[in-house]
C-alpha cells in the first residue's frame, strides 16, 4: 500500500514536469476581452430594443437574452462558436451565449437518435444542471431576502 | 469574430488579411456610437449653455402650462449627480425622467427616492412620479417636443401621460 502511494506521488511529479504549462494570465485576458465584447453586443441589442420598441430598462432583459441565444444558435450551427470557444474559453462560456451553446450543440449532436430519445433526452444533459442550480440558488436567495425583509433588516 | 483568428494564420498574406479584418469591429462600434451621438433636438427647447447638463424648456404655447415641469427640471438639475432631465405636467400630475451621471448610478435607487421626496415637498398639489429609465426619458422627450411644436389637447396629454406612467410600472 505504501509503495503504491509512493509510485503515485512519483508519477504525479513526473507528469507535472512533462505537462505543458497553461498560460493562465493569457487565458484570463482573452476571456475578459471576448466576454466583454459579447456583453457589449448584448448592451447594443438592449439599447436597440429600448429605442425602437416598447421596452423599458426594466423588461428589456428578456428579449435581449432571447436574441443573444438566437445568434448563438446560428453560430453554433455553422460551427463558428467552437472556434470562438477555443480562443476565449470561459469568456464564451460564462455569458448566456455559453448556455445556449450547451443546449444547441447537444441537440445537434444527438439528432441522429431521433427527436424524442435523441434530441429531447439529451438537449438538457449539460444545460440541465445550469437550470437546476440556477433555480435552486435563486430559491435560496429569495428565501433569505424574504426573511430579512420580514425581520425588518432590509 | 475576427479577434480569435490571429493565432491560426499560416502565411504573411493571411496575416495581412486578418489585420484588415481586425479593424472592422472597432470601426463598426465607432460608427454606431457616433450615429447615436448626434440625435439632438432642433425645436428650440434647449435652454442650457452648460455642456455638463441637458436642460430643456417648453414654451407655454400649449393648452396646459408646462411652467411647473420647467421649474422641476431646473430644481433637479442643480444636483450634481443629475446630468439631464425631461418633465411633463398635467393639471394634477408631474412626470419626471432623469439621467444620472455614470459613476453615480451605483446609488440610483437612493437618488431616485431623494429626488421624488424633494419634488413632492415642492409641488404638493401634484402627483409626482420620477423615473431614471432611459425609455421614459425618450418618451418624455418626444412628448415635450410635441408640446413645443404642435397643439396638444388636454385629453391627449392626459392620455399620453397615463400611457408613460403605465410603462414605468410595467414589470414584465
Amino acid at each position: 500500500m505504501t509503495s503504491n502511494k509512493q509510485t503515485n506521488q512519483e508519477y504525479k511529479q513526473f507528469a507535472k514536469q512533462r505537462e505543458t504549462k497553461r498560460p493562465i494570465l493569457k487565458n484570463c485576458i482573452r476571456a475578459f476581452l471576448v466576454g466583454g465584447l459579447i456583453c457589449t453586443f448584448g448592451q447594443l441589442i438592449s439599447t436597440f430594443y429600448i429605442h425602437f420598441f416598447h421596452f423599458t430598462e426594466q423588461n428589456v432583459g428578456n428579449p435581449t437574452v432571447a436574441t443573444l441565444i438566437f445568434f448563438t444558435m446560428l453560430l453554433t450551427g455553422f460551427g463558428l462558436y467552437d472556434k470562438l470557444a477555443q480562443f476565449a474559453g470561459a469568456g464564451s462560456a460564462v455569458p448566456v451565449t455559453g448556455f445556449g451553446n450547451a443546449v444547441i450543440s447537444a441537440a445537434i449532436e444527438h439528432r441522429a437518435e431521433g427527436f424524442v430519445l435523441g434530441v429531447g433526452g439529451n438537449m438538457f444533459k449539460l444545460a440541465g444542471s445550469v437550470i437546476l442550480f440556477g433555480v435552486f440558488s435563486a430559491f435560496v436567495i429569495a428565501l433569505i431576502k424574504t426573511l430579512l425583509i420580514q425581520w425588518g433588516v432590509l | 469574430m475576427p479577434a480569435f483568428a490571429f493565432h491560426t494564420y499560416k502565411s504573411q498574406v493571411m496575416h495581412m488579411k486578418q489585420i484588415r479584418k481586425k479593424a472592422f469591429l472597432p470601426a463598426l462600434l465607432l460608427i454606431s456610437l457616433s450615429v447615436t451621438g448626434c440625435a439632438n433636438n432642433e425645436d428650440g427647447r434647449s435652454a442650457s449653455d452648460n455642456p455638463d447638463y441637458d436642460l430643456t424648456q417648453v414654451s407655454n404655447k400649449s393648452e396646459i402650462s408646462q411652467e411647473i415641469a420647467n421649474q422641476a427640471k431646473r430644481t433637479i438639475l442643480k444636483k450634481q449627480e443629475v446630468i439631464g432631465a425631461r418633465a411633463v405636467n398635467t393639471s394634477d400630475q408631474l412626470l419626471v425622467a432623469i439621467e444620472i451621471r455614470q459613476m453615480d448610478r451605483f446609488r440610483l435607487k437612493k437618488l431616485e427616492k431623494n429626488i421624488t421626496s424633494d419634488l413632492e415637498k415642492k409641488f404638493k398639489d401634484k402627483k409626482v412620479t420620477v423615473s431614471t429609465d432611459k425609455k421614459i426619458y425618450l418618451e418624455l422627450d418626444e412628448l415635450e417636443s410635441r408640446l413645443q411644436t404642435k397643439d396638444v389637447s388636454e385629453q391627449k396629454l392626459d392620455k399620453e401621460t397615463n400611457r408613460i406612467k403605465k410603462l414605468i410600472s410595467d414589470e414584465a
